[in-house]
C-alpha cells in the first residue's frame, strides 16, 4: 500500500512542484461505514462501489466470506466488514470492489460517507491493547469523530 | 532484457523448433527407406544452413558449430548424391544425425528455460567430423566404409570422465559409473530410478551425487561426470550390475575401483543393430530420389503459406472477451425488462444475433485447437530409438492422427503419452523375439497409438501387443509396498488400478514381477491436470491397453444445471449416469442414519447438497428433489439436489484466489460459471464432492 501511496505523491510532486511540502503528506481515504465506525480505505485501491448486486453463496469458506460477485465477467470474493470483525451482520449492504494485490476483492459496508485527505502526520497508531487487527491506524476528522484506517492486506491474511 | 529482444528469442525458437520437427520426419522417412533422396538431403541442409545462420545471430555457439558441421556433411552428400555413403555406413549416418537433432532439442529447451547452453560439444562434433572423414575417405578408397565402421564403434563408448573418480567414503570402495542416455534429460530422477532398482541387489550402497530425488541440479553432474554408485564389497557390485544393464536410459556403465586401478570397461549398450525391416527393404541406391517423400514435401511447404503464429495468450484474450460477449448477448435477449412485450422484430434479430454468437464461439474455439499428430510423431522416435536399444523390433501404428485438442491440453498430456510407450517398450513387449514367436504372434511388436472424439471427451488409447500386466505379480507386489491388504479380494480393475499409486514402483529394474509401474502415478496426475482420466485395461499375455479421457477443452465443458436452495451447481455432464426420482421406500438407511439407494442391482449412498454445502433452505423431502446418479474417478453415488434446471454449456472461470485459500477445491467446487443471467453457478468436481475422499468435508 505504502507504495502506491507514493506513487500518488510522485505525481502530485510532478504537477505541483511548489506544493510538495504540504501534498506529499496527505493520503485519500475513502471513508465506508460499518455498525456506527468510520473505516478508511486508501482511495487508490478502491475501484468501485456497487449497490444492489446479488451476491451468491459460497459454501464451505468461512461465514465472513458472503459469497461471490460477478462484475461485468470477474469473479470477486465478498467479505462482510462487520461479520470479519465479528458484529451481527446486516441486510441491505454496499459493496466496495478494492484492489489487494492485483486481486479484486468486494467488501460489505452499511454505507459510503465520502473521501477525506488526511495528512500522514495525523494518523496515530492503535494503542497496543486494542483486539482490532485489520487497523493500522487511527486519525480524528476534522469534523469531529475518529477515522480508522483500514488495513486491507491484514483483510486478506489476517 | 527488452521486449524486443525477447521477440526475436521468441521468433527464433519458434523458428527452429518447426525446423527441427521437419528435419525429425524427413529422417524417420529416409530411415525407413534406408536413403536419402536428393530433395531430403537439400532440405535437410536448408535447415541445417537455416539454423546455422539464426543460431549464429543468437551468438548460440555450440548450436551454430554443429550446424555447420552437419551443413558440410550433407555438402558433400548433396554434391555426390548419396551412392557416396556406403551402406555399412548408413545407420551410423541417421543415428548420428538424430542424436544432433536431440542435442539441438535439448539446447533449445535450455534456451527456452533461460539455463546456460552445455559446451561440452566436442562428442558429438568429432562424430560428425570422423563420419565426414570416413565418407571422404570411402568415396576415394572405396570398400574403406566396414573398417571405418567398426573402428568408429570401437571409439564409441563416452570420452574419459576426467580424473579417475574418488569414491566419497573408503568404505565403499566398489563403484560402478553410469552414464544416461545423452540429452535424455532430468538424469538425477533416472539416478534415483536407478538407485531404487538397485534396491532389490543389494541395500547398502552410496551414491554420488547424493540426494539426487530432491535435487535437480545435480543433473548436470550427473550429465556431465557420471552417476557413481559404491558398494562395500565386490560382489554386491557385481551383481548389481545387472540392475544398471536392464535399467531405461542407460548409455553405458563402467565398473570402477578406489585405488587400485583396473578399469575393465565392459562394452557399453549392444551394438546397434539395424531395424530388420528397414534392412529387408533397403533398396540399391539408385540416384533417383523416392516418390514418396518427394510427393509429400511440396504439399507440407504449401500448407505452410496460408498458416500464422499466434500468441498463446492473444486466444486466450480472444476466448474470454468471446464468452463475455455470449453471456451479455443473453442477458440482453432474456432481460427481464421485455417481459410480457411483444416484439417480433427484436426476437428476430436476436435469434440472428444468438446463432452468430454460437459460431463466433465455435470459431474462437477451434483457434486453440490443434491436431494431437505432432505429439504423435514424435512417438516415432522413442520407438525407433527404443527397439533400436533394447534390441526388439517393433512399430508404431498412428490411428486418427488429425484428432484435434485443445493446445493447452496437448501439452499436458505429450508427457504422459512419452511415458506409457515407454514402458510399453520396456517392459510390454517381450524381451526376446522368441518369446512373441513362442506366443504365436507377429515377432514384430505393435504398439498402436489412437485418439477419437466422443462428443465432449478426446480418448486416447496406447495398445500393444506384448506381455500385458500379470495381475498376481501386481497385487503380490502391491501387498509387499503396503498398498493392498494381503486377505482382501480384489477385482482385475482395483489390481490395475495399484499400478497408478505413487510408491507403487518408480524403479526401472526389469524383473518378471516388476511389471509396468513406472511413473504411472506420475502419468495420472499429469492426465488429472488437464482434467483427464487414466484407466488401464490387460489381458495376461495378450497385451495392455491405457486409456486416456480427456476433455475436450478446459475452458468450456457441458453441465448440468441444478439448484439446492438459492445456490445454482454444475454438475459435469460426463459425470452423471443418470438422475432419478425416488420415494421415501427407495430409500434405505444404515445403522448411522446413513441413505442409501439401489439401483442396477447394487446400494450407493445418497448424500444430500443440501447438508454437504450447509445451505440454507432446499427442500428436505426425498420426493419434491431429485436424486442425480453420479460417477467420478472411484466413487458412485447419488446427489440429492432440489431441482434440475437443464443441460448447459458453460465457460468455465477460476474461483478467485482468495477463495481458493480455503481449499474449497478439496470440497469438491472446482471453480465457477457465469450463466445467461448474470448469476454465478459453482461447479462441482464430484471426485472431490464423496466426503469419503477429503478429509472434514462433514
Amino acid at each position: 500500500m505504502s507504495e502506491k501511496t507514493m506513487a500518488v505523491n510522485e505525481s502530485l510532486e510532478a504537477v505541483n512542484p511548489e506544493n510538495t511540502a504540504i501534498e506529499a503528506q496527505t493520503t485519500k481515504y475513502m471513508i465506508g461505514i460499518s455498525d456506527g465506525l468510520r473505516y478508511g480505505i486508501d482511495a487508490e485501491q478502491v475501484e468501485t462501489i456497487l449497490t444492489d448486486h446479488t451476491i451468491t453463496h459460497m459454501p464451505c469458506v468461512p461465514e465472513y466470506v458472503r459469497g461471490i460477485v460477478n462484475l461485468r465477467g470477474q469473479i470477486m470474493p465478498v467479505i462482510d466488514l462487520r461479520l470479519r470483525l465479528g458484529k451481527p451482520p446486516k441486510d441491505d449492504c454496499i459493496i466496495m470492489v478494492v484492489n489487494v494485490e492485483s486481486e479484486a476483492i468486494s467488501i460489505l459496508v452499511d454505507s459510503v460517507e465520502k473521501m477525506v485527505d488526511v495528512p500522514k502526520s495525523a494518523i496515530l497508531p492503535m494503542p497496543t491493547q486494542s483486539h482490532q487487527k485489520l487497523v493500522s491506524g487511527m486519525c480524528s476528522l476534522p469534523e469531529g469523530g475518529t477515522l480508522l484506517i483500514l488495513d486491507c492486506d491484514l483483510l486478506l491474511h489476517g | 532484457m527488452g521486449s524486443g529482444n525477447d521477440s526475436i528469442l521468441d521468433m527464433y525458437l519458434y523458428e527452429t523448433n518447426t525446423l527441427l520437427e521437419q528435419l525429425d520426419g524427413i529422417l524417420l522417412a529416409s530411415e525407413q527407406a534406408d536413403t536419402f533422396s536428393q530433395d531430403s538431403v537439400n532440405e535437410i541442409f536448408r535447415i541445417m544452413h537455416t539454423v546455422k545462420g539464426s543460431s549464429a545471430m543468437m551468438e548460440f555457439n555450440s548450436l551454430m558449430t554443429i550446424a555447420h558441421r552437419i551443413e558440410d556433411l550433407f555438402f558433400i552428400i548433396r554434391e555426390k548424391t548419396i551412392d557416396v555413403v556406403p551402406e555399412s555406413l548408413r545407420p551410423e549416418l541417421f543415428d548420428m544425425i538424430f542424436q544432433a537433432v536431440d542435442f539441438f532439442r535439448g539446447e533449445i529447451e535450455k534456451v527456452e528455460n533461460g539455463d546456460p547452453l552445455s559446451t561440452s560439444i566436442d562428442s558429438i562434433v568429432d562424430k560428425i567430423n570422423s563420419l565426414i572423414d570416413k565418407i571422404q575417405s570411402g568415396a576415394n578408397g572405396g570398400a574403406g566404409g566396414e573398417q571405418a565402421a567398426a573402428k568408429e564403434d570401437a571409439a564409441a563408448p563416452e570420452p574419459e570422465a576426467g580424473p579417475s573418480p574418488e569414491p566419497v567414503n573408503k568404505e565403499y570402495p566398489f563403484g560402478i559409473l553410469v552414464f544416461f542416455d545423452e540429452g535424455s534429460g532430468m538424469e538425477n530422477l533416472r539416478a534415483f530410478m536407478l538407485l531404487n532398482g538397485l534396491r532389490d541387489y543389494c541395500q547398502d550402497f552410496i551414491s554420488f551425487p547424493e540426494n539426487v530425488e530432491n535435487d535437480s541440479s545435480t543433473s548436470d553432474i550427473i550429465a556431465d561426470q557420471g552417476f557413481l554408485v559404491w558398494f562395500k564389497n565386490k560382489d554386491e557390485r557385481d551383481s548389481s550390475i545387472e540392475a544398471v544393464k536392464t535399467a531405461g536410459s542407460v548409455r553405458s556403465y563402467q565398473p570402477v575401483d578406489a585405488k587400485q586401478e583396473q578399469p575393465k570397461a565392459e562394452p557399453a549398450a549392444p551394438a546397434p543393430a539395424p531395424a530388420p525391416q528397414a534392412a529387408a527393404a533397403a533398396p540399391a541406391p539408385q540416384t533417383s530420389a523416392e516418390p514418396a517423400p518427394q510427393a509429400k514435401a511440396p504439399a507440407a511447404q504449401h500448407q505452410k503459406e496460408s498458416l500464422i503464429s499466434v500468441n498463446l495468450s492473444k486466444l486466450d484474450q480472444l476466448m474470454a472477451v468471446v464468452s463475455e460477449i455470449v453471456i451479455t448477448e443473453s442477458m440482453v435477449t432474456s432481460s427481464p425488462d421485455l417481459k410480457g412485450l411483444r416484439l417480433d422484430n427484436f426476437t428476430k434479430s436476436a435469434r440472428d444475433l444468438r446463432k452468430l454468437t454460437d459460431d463466433l464461439q465455435d470459431v474462437s474455439m477451434s483457434l486453440r485447437m490443434v491436431p494431437v499428430s505432432s505429439t504423435f510423431q514424435k512417438m516415432n522416435r522413442i520407438v525407433r530409438d527404443m527397439s533400436k536399444k533394447l534390441n526388439r523390433p517393433a512399430r508404431l501404428v498412428l490411428v486418427g492422427e488429425d484428432t484435434e485438442v485443445d493446445k493447452t491440453i496437448v501439452d499436458g498430456i505429450s508427457d504422459p503419452i512419452m511415458h506409457i510407450v515407454r514402458n510399453s517398450m520396456d517392459h510390454g513387449l517381450e524381451e526376446h523375439q522368441s518369446e512373441r514367436i513362442a506366443a504365436g504372434k507377429d515377432p514384430v511388436g505393435e504398439i498402436v497409438l489412437s485418439a477419437r472424439h466422443t462428443g465432449s471427451e478426446v480418448i486416447i488409447e496406447i495398445k500393444d501387443d506384448g506381455r500385458g500386466a500379470d495381475s498376481q505379480a501386481i497385487l503380490n507386489k502391491a501387498i509387499r509396498q503396503g498398498l493392498a491388504y494381503p486377505d482382501q479380494e480384489y477385482s482385475q480393475k482395483e489390481i490395475l488400478n495399484f499400478m497408478m499409486m505413487p510408491g507403487f514402483s518408480t524403479n526401472t529394474e526389469v524383473t518378471e514381477y516388476s511389471g509396468r509401474g513406472v511413473g504411472l502415478d506420475v502419468v495420472k496426475k499429469n492426465v488429472a491436470e488437464v482434467g483427464g482420466t487414466v484407466t488401464l485395461t490387460s489381458e495376461f499375455g495378450k497385451g495392455m491397453t491405457t486409456t486416456l479421457k480427456i476433455p475436450l477443452t478446459m475452458a468450456i465443458m457441458d453441465g448440468m444445471e441444478v439448484s439446492v436452495g438459492d445456490t445454482l451447481f454444475t454438475i459435469p455432464i460426463n459425470s452423471i449416469i443418470s438422475s432419478l426420482k425416488v420415494t421415501e421406500a427407495d430409500i434405505i438407511y444404515d445403522p448411522a442414519r446413513g441413505e442409501m439407494t439401489k439401483q442396477r442391482d447394487n446400494y450407493y449412498p445418497v448424500l444430500r447438497a443440501k447438508d454437504l454445502f450447509q445451505i440454507e433452505g432446499g427442500r428436505d423431502n426425498i420426493e419434491e428433489g431429485i436424486l442425480i446418479w453420479v460417477e467420478s474417478g472411484e466413487q458412485s453415488y447419488c446427489l440429492f439436489v432440489d431441482e434440475l434446471l437443464g443441460e448447459q454449456q458453460i465457460v468455465v472461470k477460476p474461483l478467485p484466489a482468495y477463495i481458493n485459500s480455503f481449499n474449497v477445491k478439496n470440497y469438491g467446487i472446482s471453480g465457477c460459471s457465469i450463466l445467461g443471467d448474470g448469476s454465478i453457478s459453482l461447479i462441482l468436481d464430484m471426485a472431490n464432492v464423496y466426503p469419503g475422499n477429503t478429509q472434514g468435508a462433514y
